[in-house]
Formats: structure tokens, sequence, C-alpha cells
């Protein structure tokens, strides 16, 4: 298949650690407007997010990752104290790196007022890409910390909320912006934000008029205006009340992100199965194109320039993915191409159909992280529709029992027409590669026509 | 030759079997070496000045070596300074090798072989043939190859694309082999060389489709996997046959020459393969598809397919333990 182009509308940056590196050369510029590094002063704010910066300003944190014995920091973020005792919230991604790789990096965190001190990781939740921290100077001091708004109180579209973190190591700063209700085909929930955040804000809160966190910044869409997304405070209260009392995680967090990714795959799994095929997808096949629940489907055709071959194309896509470190996992992609060949006559019409069915790509990740993949392949027997099938698995090297698995199709049965398909799902259980499997090539069948 | 009283002739060769100067002999013995008071003379360092003796005695011809520190060689059997050995007599030629120079012995008794016919002799049509019929073939076969891989509406512009690369490198293929053959034979072989590149290269287009054939029609994806070393060998016979036109006095170490290039060859690419992939075929899955007809292997049924992944998971959990190998830093696909 030809399709694997991307499509300007559907990638999705990582706010701080993912477009800090390609955001920071933009600092220098920045610096020609006045009072660019304190954007508190900025008069052009409206009266209530200066009331709800100054009142938030003490409780807003920036977390450093520094290069152990170096003075260098290899990422930053921004969090903010939940409890008295200490606790700050942030997102996972602000800090896998002192958690996956704790041997080589320290965590510290870095008040409005400058001061700093040493932080620790108690409990990680790679679903929702948050984490809880513990300030290393919470046994001298008491903190402020700010109130999650409760769940039973719904914002309605169009209110003001506030973003706060830090931008690009620039200074603490308030974004305005707008609740925008969740977001639509999202695998888990997530509040649109109408508003900008920059790379560095990740996992600053976002607060309401009355100075309550309703989420936690965490990403935008570079390829949008205006288009970001925060984690609904309910995930926060949730991992506070499981990881308040944990004891500072000293090793590399690997089994607890291994054991976060089989919870996410087996909910993944059971979802993607639950909801089922559309219908009427080729005038003469069942060809498999999920519901979108929480996928988005393009697709697109395209008659051949030379006489050759016409096709009809789709393309379903997870925004979701789950970050796991050094790779996003956790997500599937369906997507397949039917072919027209009419005009090429059987021996031309199988040598493009081999042709494009040649050379898929399973490289996805580097091999320090995955196995080479290991595959199968055979006729398979659809109720009277061959297929040749094909699936590849690769396994992740630091995540037992997680695989990634890959299924191509296509049709035989039509001297000069056919649908190829590939399913990819990433990070499931080996049983639950074989189940999606299944349930991928048994959803192809002939249709009878009306 | 039916001289008189010549008993035999002592014919030196040079290294592609030419005749550089022959001797005729009319009384045994005959001497040889470098020394001028020998019946022959040769100018090779590596002979001794008197260094052997053709004589005959009571069961016929004899080679008696005498002050030389290599010796002669007679067939496989090397005869030292002193020794002497009776010359085997079955009618045929002769070859010793004294120092480097090679030397073949023809006896007034022995058998010829029948009169060749002329190049020239025999007919055109017998000559040029086979090659004519070849690279008929050949541009047949380069056209469905087109056809095949061309959509309708440009077709025309991709035959003609075809045929002048292949006229452009057969044209430079042919005229380096006949240099080769011209600086080693003084005569071009350009006909040889020419009928060799045009039925190899139509044996490779053919054996070149027939694993993508048979693995699709069988479900025996590993013919096409190893299809390449039916390739190499088409490859490996194309070079034993142009070398034969280059070195035709040594058929043996030729077809060495080139029984190792297929060796190696093949070697080679299967230990890149499994380095590149893990593996030793050269696809990780079968793409060559035929029309639906051409299906012969019967088709599973989906549930059957999947219980079949089962064996992967060892396979695969063996390798997740393994160390990151050294070539971890790029992803070898993409």
């Amino acid at each position: 298949m030809k399709s694997a182009r991307s499509r300007g509308c559907s990638r999705l940056v990582r706010a701080g650690v993912a477009s800090l590196a390609l955001a920071l050369p933009f600092g220098a510029s920045a610096q020609s407007v006045p009072d660019a590094g304190d954007a508190a002063n900025g008069t052009t704010l409206s009266l209530s997010a200066r009331k709800v910066y100054e009142q938030a300003r003490s409780q807003l944190v920036q977390i450093r990752t520094v290069l152990k014995g170096r003075a260098s920091q290899t990422s930053v973020g921004s969090g903010f104290f939940v409890t008295a005792d200490g606790h700050i919230v942030t997102n996972f991604h602000v800090v896998s790196q002192a958690a996956l790789k704790p041997e080589r990096h320290d965590l510290v965190y870095v008040t409005a007022d400058g001061r700093e001190a040493p932080v620790t990781i108690l409990q990680i939740d790679v679903r929702h890409d948050l984490a809880l921290l513990k300030a290393g100077d919470a046994a001298a001091r008491r903190f402020d910390a700010l109130p999650l708004r409760p769940a039973n109180r719904a914002l309605a579209q169009g209110e003001r909320i506030y973003s706060l973190g830090n931008p690009l190591d620039v200074g603490f700063a308030v974004m305005e912006g707008n609740y925008n209700g969740l977001v639509k085909r999202s695998f888990y929930p997530q509040i649109f934000f109408g508003g900008a955040l920059s790379g560095g804000m990740s996992g600053g809160p976002a607060l309401d008029q009355d100075g309550q966190v309703i989420g936690v910044n965490v990403a935008r869409r570079v390829d949008g205006e205006q288009v970001s997304f925060l984690v609904p405070a309910g995930f926060v209260e949730g991992l506070l009340a499981r990881g308040r009392d944990s004891a500072p995680l000293k090793t590399p967090a690997y089994a607890e992100l291994g054991a976060q990714l089989q919870a996410h795959q087996a909910e993944l799994a059971d979802r993607f199965i639950a909801q089922g095929w559309k219908p009427d997808t080729h005038p003469r096949y069942r060809v498999p194109v999920p519901q979108d629940g929480f996928m988005r489907c393009w697709g697109g055709s395209e008659a051949s320039r030379t006489g050759g071959l016409d096709l009809e194309r789709s393309d379903c896509v997870m925004d979701t993915h789950i970050f796991a470190g050094d790779f996003n996992t956790g997500s599937i992609s369906v997507r397949h191409e039917s072919y027209d060949g009419s005009k090429l006559g059987a021996l031309r019409f199988a040598a493009q159909h081999g042709q494009s069915f040649r050379n898929e790509g399973f490289g996805r990740l580097r091999l320090d992280l995955q196995t080479r993949p290991q595959c199968k392949e055979d006729f398979v027997d659809r109720d009277g529709l061959v297929l040749r099938a094909v699936v590849c698995m690769r396994a992740y090297k630091k995540l037992p029992q997680l695989y990634d698995v890959s299924v191509l199709v296509a049709t035989l049965d039509q001297a000069a027409a056919g649908v190829q398909g590939r399913f990819d799902a990433q990070g499931v259980s080996f049983a639950n590669a074989q189940r999606l499997a299944r349930h991928y090539l048994q959803a192809y069948e002939k249709v009878v026509p009306r | 030759m039916s001289g008189s009283g010549v008993l035999a002739i002592v014919e030196v060769l040079d290294r592609d079997g030419q005749v550089r100067q022959s001797q005729r002999v009319h009384a045994w013995p005959l001497r040889i070496g470098r020394a001028l008071d020998n019946d022959l003379s040769l100018a090779d360092p590596h002979v001794a000045p008197h260094h052997c003796l053709i004589d005959v005695d009571a069961q016929g011809l004899a080679l008696q070596a005498l002050q030389t520190a290599n010796g002669v060689q007679v067939g496989t059997r090397r005869i030292r300074a002193g020794e002497r050995e009776a010359l085997r007599d079955d009618g045929h030629a002769l070859e010793l090798v004294a120092g480097r120079t090679r030397l073949r012995l023809r006896r007034a008794g022995d058998s010829l072989a029948p009169e060749l016919p002329l190049a020239a002799a025999a007919t055109l049509a017998r000559r040029v043939g086979p090659t004519l019929i070849g690279a008929a073939a050949l541009a047949a076969a380069l056209a469905f190859g087109t056809w095949l891989d061309s959509d309708p509406d440009v077709f025309l512009r991709a035959l003609g694309s075809t045929a002048l690369t292949t006229v452009m490198g057969a044209a430079i293929w042919i005229g380096l082999w006949s240099l080769l053959s011209k600086l080693f034979t003084r005569q071009t072989h350009a006909g040889w060389h020419l009928k060799v590149f045009v039925l190899s290269s139509l044996a490779w287009l053919v054996v070149g489709a027939l694993p993508g054939l048979l693995a699709f029609s069988l479900n025996w994806p590993w013919v096409s996997d190893f299809g390449f070393v039916a390739g190499y060998a088409i490859a490996a016979a194309a070079l034993y046959y142009h070398l034969l036109g280059v070195e035709p006095a040594r058929p043996a170490l030729m077809r060495g020459v080139a029984v190792a290039a297929f060796v190696v060859g093949t070697g080679l690419t299967l230990w890149n393969q499994q380095q590149r992939s893990d593996r030793l075929g050269s696809d990780l899955y079968l793409s060559s598809f035929h029309p639906p007809a051409l299906r012969l292997a019967k088709p599973v049924s989906a549930d059957r397919f999947v219980d079949d992944l089962a064996s992967l998971q060892s396979v695969l959990d063996r390798k997740a333990k393994e160390e990151p190998s050294s070539d971890s830093g790029a992803s070898d696909e993409e």
C-alpha cells in the first residue's frame, strides 16, 4: 500500500519535552518585547487573569530534569502544589527521564520566587500522562496548595479559563483561553482548551475564574492555532488518592510503566472490539473500517493519470498515544486501499497488486527498543473469499509481554481488482494481539450484492 | 609431416597453447636444456643447462632427468634429477613441463584428431542462429516484463527506455569482455560474448520469474525467499562462459573461479541478510502475486491461521531478552 503519508491535521506534538528544543531559538526574539519574562506585569491581561495569577503564583513551580553531576538541564516543564504536605502534580512526560533513568537524572522544582529544591516521584499515571511528586524539603515547611474543582461542577462551553506555567523556560506566565468541552474521539477524556500552550508549560495547572484547578496542561496541536489539551482534574484526584503516601521511586519505573500499559491495552482491545465495524465499506466485500468512537478516518480516491490502477483509500488512526519515554505506544490504526485494475487486465493487475503489497515497513521503533519483526503468512479463506494474510510482530525489549502487531491482508479472488488492508496495534499483550488479528481478519467477507 | 626419418616432433607451447617453436627428431636420444649444445635449447631460466633426455629403450620411450633442481612434470608425476620414467604410449600426444616451459611430444605413430572444419565453412545460420533466436526471445521477454510493470498509457515510452538501456548495457558489457579476450587471446571473440550475454540474460529473466510464481502457486514463500540463489547460479555460469572466451586453454581453472564466485556471493548475501534482518531469506513475506487461477495451495481458516501465531511468542520473548545488539543505532527499514 502506498498510503503512509502524514497529514498536517493529525500530528500531535507534546508540549514541553518534545517541542522545547524546537521552540527555544525563539526566545531570543521574544526578549525584545518589554517584560516578556514576567507575564504577570503585562497590562493587556484582563483583571481576572491578573487576580488568578496572583492567587496561584506561590503554588506554581517549574520542574527541571537535570543531568546528574552536570549543571545542565535536559528538559523543563511546569507543575503545581496540590497539598500542604508538598505534593506536586505534573505530566509524566515532564519527569519521564528521571522516572526511567534515575541513575542519570535528578529532578528539582523552582518556585516563582526562584527558590530551588529537589523533588522525588511518588507515583505515575502513564495512561493520562500525569505524575505525582513530592518536594524534597517537605518535612521542613508547609505549602500553599491549589484546590481542585469538584467534578460535579461542570464548566460551560466558552467559559474563561487560565493556563499557567513556564513556557520555554522564559518565565512564569498565565495564558487566557476558553473551555471548549471534551475532545471528540479521544480514547481517554481530555479537555479542549481554546488557548495557547507552549513547550515548558506541560504539567502546569489550568484554572477557572475562581482559581480552582480544572485540568493539567498536556499538549497542543502544532498544525492548528490555539488548539490545546488538558488532562481533567478528576484524574489528578485519583492519582493523589492512590499515591500520596507512596514511597519515592528509586529504581527505573519500567515495571510500573509496563503494568499501566498492560491495563491500557486490555481496555483498548476490549473497547476496539466492542465498537465493531462500519457497514458498506466496499461494493463487493466487507472491508474492515472501524467505528470512529475513538478513531478518526480519512479517505481519498485517486484515478490513475496513466491509464493504470484506480484506487480508493481509507486511513483510520487514533489521536491518543501513550507516551512511554523513548517512544509512543498504545495506539491502533486501520487502513486499506481498494484497487480497480480493469484497465490493466489480469496479469498486469497481479504484478501491480504484488508491488503494492511489497515493502510494508515494520521499523517504527529502533532495534534497542524492539526486536526485529517475526512474521507468519498464509492464504486465508473467509467463506469463499481468499486472502493473502501476513502477521508480523515485534516485542518490546524493556516492557515484557507487550508487542506491536501488524496484519497485512490482500484479497485474491478477483483477476483485476482487489483490496489491501493493514491493521496495526501497538503495545498489546500476545493474547490481545491474536484476538485483534482474528477480529480484523474475520471482518473480511464477501457481500451478497443487493 | 610425412618427411622420411622423422621419429617425432617436440613443440614448445606458450601459455595459451600456441606452438612457439618446434623441433623435429630424427634420432633418439633428444637432449633438452638451456645450454647451446642441446638438441632442443630453451630460454627458460627455470631450466637447467642440461635438463633432461628423451631416449628409447626396450620398453619404448623413456624420460631421464639430468642435473636439474626443478625436475620434469609428466602428467601428475614429477621426475627428479637422476630418475628415469617410461613414457606412456597410448597413441596420443604427450605433454611435459620442464621448468616453466610446456612441451608437447608428438610421435610418428600417434593418431590424429579429424580435421576441424573452418568456422567460415559452417553455415551462417548455424553460427548466428542460436544467438539470433536467443536475442529475439530476450527482446520479447524484456518487452513482456516492461509491459507487465508499466501502465497502458506509458508502455511505449517505458519500452523505449528499456530497449535503450539494454542495448547500451549489452554493448558496454560485450565490449569489455571482448577487450579482455583480445588482451589474452589476440581475438575479440565478440560473437561468443554476445551469445553468452543473450542466453544468460534470457535464463536470468526466466529463472527470476519462476520462484515468485512457484511460491505463490504452492504457498512456498521460501522459494522466492531464496530465489536469488538460482539467479546467482545463472550469473556464475555466465561468468564461466565469458571467461572461457578470455582463457580458452584453462577451462578447469575458470570453472573453479565461477564456482568460487557463486559460493562466495551466496554466502556473503546470506550472511548480510542474516545480519540485516535476522533471517537468511531475502523477503520478510511473500509479495509476488499472480492471477487467482494460478493459486493451487489451499487456504486455511482465519481461526487456524491466528491460532498458529502462538509459535511466534517464544521466539519474540527470547529475542526481547537478548542484549541490544551493536546495530541499535537506527532501524534498518523505512
